[in-house]
This record gives C-alpha cells, structure tokens and sequence, in this order.
C-alpha cells in the first residue's frame, strides 16, 4: 500500500481553497449588488413612464368571492401575436407584463380550473376583453361559478371505502344521462349541465359481492332537485350481507389477515434497505423511491398495452439493473474515497429528491392504477375476506421471502453477505470480496424493492410519492427488528405490518402510521439494536 | 422568449417571504448540522410547530400574538426535549437522523388528521390568525408600488418582520459561535468524547444547540404561515427539511451567512428555470411532447436533486463553506 505523505502543496492547495472562498463570495455580494442597483435604477425608469412593457392586472375569483390559486391564465393580444401566460397567487391575483399598449382578451384554458368550477361561457369562448393604455396598469376581474353536481362517497358498513361501483345521473327530461364509477375513497361525482330535477340510481350489480344495499334504502332516487350551483351530495345507505364472525373479533381478524399482506409486503423492500445497511453502513433514504419506481414502471408498461405479469417482470428486472449501475456508478466511487457516511446519506436525499421528480414528471400527480386485477370481489376464506390479488401477492412475497432467506443461510454468497453484515473487516480479510458483496446486495435490494412496490400498487395505487410513505413504515420494520440484519427486519416488517392494521380498530385510520412511527422512537431509545440486533455500541 | 419578463419576475421573488422562511430554518439547520454535527431531519417538525401554535393559539384560544409567540417558544422547547433525548442518549448520528424525520411525521399526520380538525384546520390547514399582525402593518393592505413591480403591502409587512429576524439571527448566531460556548458544540461536532474527557456536560449542550436552532425553525414555519395566511401541513413534508438542507448545503453549512446565501440561490435559481422553461415551451422553443406546462415545475426539482447530489460528493462545503469546518465523518 502506498503512503501518501501531505507534502508541501497541502497548505498551498488550502490557501488555494480560500481564495476561491473569498472570490465566490464577493462576487456574489457583487452581484446582489448589481441586482439592486439595477433595481433602483429601473424603479426611477418606471417612474419617467419609460418601463418597457405594460402590466395587465387581475383576480380569478370564485363565487363566494375568493381568489382561486394557481389557475393559469392567458394574456393574448388581440389580432395574435402576444400570448403571455400568468398563474394566479394565494390570493388570486396575476400580474402580466405585455410589450405594447392594445386590445388584449384574458383567456383561462377550462383545462386548467379547479374542479367543480365552471367558467362563465364566454370567458371559456373568447376570453374578457381588456383594453391596454400606456402607462397604466389594466385590470381584469374573472368571476368562475361553481358547476352544478351531485356527489357522494358510498361506504359500506364497516366505513370502507366501495370501489368501482356505478351510479347512473339522467335528467328528468331525459336529455343527460351519465354514468359516474366511484373511486378508491369511494367518491363519485358528475357534474351536470345545470340546474333541475335529476334522478340517481344505484347500480347493485356493480357493487362488490357481499355489500349490498341496506333493507330499508333505495337505490333508486327520482326527482333530486338541484338548485343554482350547488353540488348536491346523495347517500346510499350500504349493509353487509350476514356471514363471517361478526363483531370486534371478527374485524380484528379480518385486519390481521390484511396487516399480514401490508408487513410481507414491508419485508420485502425492507431486506434491501437492511442489508445495504449491513453492508455498507449506509442509511439509503431514497430506498422509498425504488418501491416507487419499482409501481411506476409496471404501471407504465400497463397503461402502454404491455400485459400485466410480463409488466411486474420487466420492471423488477429494470430496478434490480439500477440498484446494480447505481451501485457501480455513485455507491462505489463514494466509498473509494472514503465520502463520509453523512454526506453519503445526504446525496441519497438528493437522488431521492430526482428520483420522486422524474417519476412524478413522466407519470403526473394523480394516483394511478393498473388496468387489470383492480376491483377484484373478495373471496370469503372462512373467516377472514381477501381478494384473489391479495393472496397471491401475499404466496409471492412468502416465496420470495422464503428464498432470499435460505439463500443467506446456505449459499456461499449469502453466508459472504452475513459475514460482510456482520464484520465488513473481518470479512475482507479473511478473503471475501467485500465490493462484489454489497454490489450483489444492490442489486437484489432493488429487485425487492421493485417487487414490492409492484405488489403494493395493486392496494395502495400508484402515486409518485408513495415510496416516501412507505420508506418510514420500512424504516419502523427495520429497526424493530434489528438494523444490518435481514431476519430482523422480516420480522420487524410483519410486526409493524398487523400492528397498524389492526390499530384501526381503536385509532382513525389517518393516524395509524403514527402507532409505527412511535414504536419506532420507542424502540431506538430503549432497545437500539432491535429484537434480532446483535448487541453492539449504536450509541 | 421575454427576456424581460423572466428577469422581472426572478427578480420579483427576491421580495417572497420563502426565501425568508428557508433561510431561518436553515438558520438553525445550521446550528444543528453545521455546528453541533447534530443530523437533524426533523427541522420541518419544528417549522410546523411553530406555524400551528401560533395559529391555534390566537384563531382557536383567542390569544393575542406576543403570547402565541410566547405559546409557539415553550412547545418548541418541549419538542426540542423530546428530539433531545436520543442525541443525550448518545444515538449514533443515522439512528438520530431516523428519530427526528419520524417525529417531525408524527406531527405532520397529527396536524392533518380529521380528528382534530376542530383545531388544526385538517387537510385545509389552519386560517384566520393573520388579523393581530396583519392590523400592525405600516404599508395598508393595498399594492405597494416598488417600480418594476407591485407587491401586497401585506406581502412587505411579512417580508420586512422576516429580514428582521434573519437580521437578529445571523447576529445570535455570530455572537454565540465566537464565544466559549460555540467553541464547546464545534468540539462536540468533531469529537464528542474528547469533549466529555474534558469534563463538559454534552448531553446538556446539544440540548441548547436543539432548542436555539429549534426555535429558528419554528421562527420559519411562522414565515410561512403569515407569508401564505394559512399554517399548512403540506407544507411541513420531509421534503421540506429537505429543501432547507439542500439550501444550507448550497451556502456551505458552518458559515454565518450562508443559509441566506443559499436561501437566495436556491429560490432564485428555481423561479429562473420555471419561467425559463415557460417561456421557451410557450415560444415553441421546447416542444410541449417534451415538457409540457405542468412538468415545467418538476423539471427544477429533478435539476435541484441532481445538484444537491453534485454538491455533496463534489463540493461539500458549498459555495461559501470552508472544508476544515465540515469534516462530514465527524459523528
């Protein structure tokens, strides 16, 4: 090994490094310096009436009279030729800058509007006209009213949501007539043509099997007056058909059954982040974004025509080729030059941040599903209900589970990647190529990442964000069960998996990651190393 | 392409309260990060808090401001203690980290859950708080004209109280780093057993460094809160912890001045390249196949993770920051 000795060039290098400091830094204080001052200087321009350009002013407000943010709007000249957009603020302003005095219309793209608005036709038309003088800001008031619509949610009796039941809008004229398909929160909406006498009726073939209508509801409801703007809501009342244990008991074991398909599901992205922990000490924050992209690509691929399972494998296969490359390329590098652990940490926060924003751009904001396997009626298994999807990604991850893990025990590899996990210097030296190991815990990391946000998609939808979620559920596996080992954390996930399901029963669903997160805390200050951990100094 | 007008506009965000309110949670990222080696991922923890106690204390308990001031400080204190006790235990630097980015979720979720929308406000977040500090404001409700643009007088009176703050931090923050005190918690960030060896009280110092710098974020949630009339939980994310680290990191962490410095560069850069991209798909410069109008904004947040990437591995101290401040493997 060579020694490096630091030679006469360390100070220079180091005065080097602060001359660099003190040049940056003034001239960025040079160039704050400018940007006031040309500030200033153009703020007397504007004064002189010489200011190039001419400022057209307005709101976009609502009915009741507020501002509605984040509407784009057009500025267009009249005759064409200009066309200078403007998103309006908080408060619902926008400010736009047109080069010349003139005839300009305001244009808002009905694309654009918040939902439930409605613009007024003319302004969807051709805009509202505005006249430009020299020197003196236009201004441009856009009123939006509200569509009017029937909405509602239909849940059933144990407050799920129902999905993918239809519910059917005619007028009593029978001129409009369409169908709206509730959503994964059970929410349904059709916005109608305008105000009127409208019937609604509930299609009970659509509903999931064993949800019907409760005895002494209809489904049918005829003449629902729906006054100026206003957006209706109509309820339709859902039972549950007798069967199955009723009661506490019952629910309680229908959520185990389901927390159990949530914590295998864990397990597997939860391996990955557990053993490139082991390995190689690092936290990998951007771990949530493999189960994200892991979803995203599948989904993608459906949306696209490709078959689903061919889909899931593809994908799988692409992410178990990235946590290999970015391995190779960013992993690496980084430990040859011996980066520290927070830094490196730091720079997965930042591939985390590219990641989420490159899936967001190519697949949107919204929550996706795949096109086949959603909806699925559940299947009554004595005493629990789960759909087909539902077992088989729960025998899947159990399979896969299962392999990984006597790969570990028994194959040469795996008994390497624990004795990596669990001395990386004693592993190096008694001959173990302690590089190729964490590289091959990258790749089949990735790969279960990948799987499991595949498998989560079919849940929890397909939303660019979700990994971020889910990576703090994995973190409460992980460390509940031990962090660096990858038994631990197969336990800790199913642990953490039923734990929040079954919590439900007594806290309001929206904070049942609170009951995680909490055992978390709890069990890195009392039990640092976890159920399975090795005892060693984390502290 | 308008040039004019995307040099209008950028120039225009120099005058937004984000800026102001990145730059005092970085203001105390700093204290944590740069200065006690404190890996805080909770900083949006303690801007939430901040936001949603003044809220609720004045729309809710009918306080007036200095007490809702008053309120948002000792809950401050009361989080800093919790977040404080691993760092006493003696956690190790990443475990501390995964502490802190779930406490700060915890209230988060908390904060927007339906079960206490009779006090945070839910999902919608929390309005109606803004009166007292609005009833303050020298500048009238109306527009005021600064030439080449015109901003919310409102808008001014929030800009205004938050340069004064950044003011007075910058100066807490010089004062306290150049005395015997700040000298104790960069030694804590280098060695802490060297410093425990000489006989200080770590456990009681990295409670200080949590409180002060807690108190700075909760100061940039309160920005945000009257920048946008509305304490927000979205606005609380990790990803906003994240985002002051990003502009800490940019200004170079361990420096006085560079949350500011960072906070501009960032905020500035990121209103640059949306009106960029604007401007050039609406002059058909880029083709809408490639970025249409809604990508146009994630585009920056792609370019931003990328850079904070760049940075760490490459220039770690940032643009400011000097090496020998930031050993990064110190624990």
């Amino acid at each position: 090994m060579q020694v490096r000795l630091r030679g006469p060039d360390a100070p220079k290098s180091h005065k080097l490094g602060r001359r660099l400091r003190s040049v940056l830094f003034s001239f960025f204080a040079a160039a704050l310096f400018a940007l006031t001052s040309l500030g200033v200087m153009l703020s007397g321009a504007s004064m002189a009436h010489a200011q190039e350009g001419e400022t057209v002013e307005g709101r976009v407000t609502d009915t009741s009279g507020r501002g509605v943010p984040g509407v784009t709007v057009d500025v267009v000249a009249e005759g064409g030729g200009v066309k200078v957009p403007a998103t309006t603020d908080d408060s619902g302003s926008f400010t736009a800058t047109v080069p010349e005095p003139g005839q300009y219309r305001v244009t808002i793209d009905p694309q654009n509007v918040p939902e439930g608005s409605d613009l007024p036709p003319r302004v969807a038309g051709e805009g509202v006209a505005v006249e430009v003088t020299a020197g003196e800001p236009a201004s441009v008031e856009i009123n939006l009213r509200l569509q009017e619509a029937l909405t509602g949610t239909l849940i059933d009796s144990a407050d799920k949501p129902v999905e993918g039941a239809t519910i059917s809008v005619s007028s009593a004229d029978g001129e409009f007539a369409q169908d709206a398909v509730t959503d994964a929160k059970g929410g349904w909406a059709v916005f109608l043509p305008g105000p009127g006498e409208y019937s609604v009726t509930l299609q009970t073939d659509t509903l999931p099997e064993g949800i019907e209508p409760r005895e002494d509801s209809s489904t049918e409801l005829t003449g629902v007056v729906v006054d100026t703007e206003a957006q209706r809501p109509v309820l339709f009342p859902l039972g549950e058909r007798a069967g199955g244990v009723g009661g506490k008991l019952g629910q309680a074991l229908q959520l185990t059954a389901e927390g159990l398909r949530f914590g295998l599901l864990l397990a597997l992205a939860a391996m990955g982040l557990s053993l490139v922990f082991g390995t190689s000490g690092l936290v990998n924050f951007a771990h949530g974004e493999l189960i994200a992209m892991g979803a995203a690509i599948t989904w993608g691929l459906n949306v696209a025509g490709v078959n689903l399972i061919l889909a899931g494998l593809i994908s799988i296969v692409a992410l178990a080729l990235f946590g290999g490359l970015q391995d190779l390329a960013i992993w690496r590098p980084l430990r040859r030059r011996k980066t520290g652990l927070i830094a490196m940490m730091i720079v997965t926060i930042g591939l985390a941040l590219f990641v989420r924003s490159l899936i967001q751009y190519f697949m949107g904001p919204s929550s996706e599903q795949y096109r086949e396997y959603v909806g699925q009626a559940g299947l009554h298994l004595g005493l629990v209900r789960l759909t087909t999807v539902d077992l088989v990604s729960m025998l899947l991850a159990a399979i896969v589970l299962v392999g990984v893990s006597l790969m570990l025990i028994y194959t040469r590899m795996g008994k390497a990647t624990r004795a990596v996990a669990d001395n990386p210097a004693l592993a190096e030296s008694s001959g173990i190529d302690v590089q190729r190991v964490i590289l091959l815990v990258w790749i089949m990391g990735s790969f279960l990442a990948g799987l499991s946000g595949t498998l989560f998609g079919f849940s929890e939808g397909i939303k660019f964000d979700m990994g971020q979620h889910i990576l703090l559920l994995v973190f409460a596996g992980v460390i509940l069960g031990g962090l660096g080992t990858a038994f631990g954390a197969l336990v800790g996930s199913l642990i953490v998996g039923v734990f929040i399901n079954v919590s439900t029963l007594w806290i309001p669903p929206e904070l049942k990651n609170v009951g995680a997160l909490a055992i978390l805390i709890v069990i890195l200050l009392f039990r640092p190393r976890g159920i399975l951990g090795r005892r060693e100094r984390v502290g | 392409m308008n040039w004019s007008s995307i040099i209008n506009n950028t120039l225009a965000a120099m005058f937004s309260w984000e800026i102001l309110g990145y730059t005092l949670a970085a203001i105390g990222l700093n204290m944590h990060f740069g200065y006690t080696g404190l890996l805080n991922f909770g900083q949006a923890g303690f801007m939430a808090i901040g936001a949603y106690s003044v809220g609720i204390s004045i729309a809710v308990g009918g306080l007036s401001l200095g007490q809702a001031l008053l309120v948002a400080i000792a809950v401050v204190v009361v989080l800093a203690f919790i977040m404080g006790v691993p760092a006493m235990r003696g956690l190790r630097t990443d475990y501390f980290a995964i502490v802190t980015i779930a406490v700060a979720e915890i209230i988060r979720l908390f904060m927007r859950s339906a079960s206490l929308e009779d006090y945070t406000g839910g999902s919608d977040g929390l309005q109606g708080f803004v009166g007292d500090f609005r009833s303050m404001n020298p500048y009238g409700g109306g527009f005021i004209d600064m030439g080449l643009f015109k901003i919310p007088g409102n808008l001014l009176w929030v800009i205004t109280v938050g340069w004064t703050l950044v003011a007075v931090g910058f100066l807490l923050v010089w004062l306290l780093m150049r005395s015997p005190w700040g000298r104790v918690l960069k030694a804590i960030r280098e060695d802490e057993d060297v410093v425990r060896a000489l006989g200080k009280n770590v456990s009681a110092y990295k409670m200080q460094s949590l409180i002060f710098g807690g108190i700075f974020g909760a100061l940039g949630g309160i920005v945000f809160a009257f920048g946008q009339a509305s304490a927000n939980s979205d606005n609380f994310t990790a990803q906003t912890t994240f985002f002051a680290y990003a502009v800490l990191i940019l200004g170079g962490a361990a420096r006085v001045l560079s949350p500011l410095a960072g906070a501009i560069i960032f905020w500035l850069s990121l209103i640059f390249i949306e009106n960029v991209l604007v401007q050039a798909v609406a002059a058909g410069i880029i083709p809408t196949t490639i970025v249409n109008n809604t990508q146009t904004s994630l585009v920056r947040f792609v370019l931003l993770g990328l850079a904070l990437m760049l940075l760490m591995i490459f220039r770690p101290q940032g643009i400011f920051g000097d090496k020998r401040e930031l050993q990064l493997n110190a624990r």
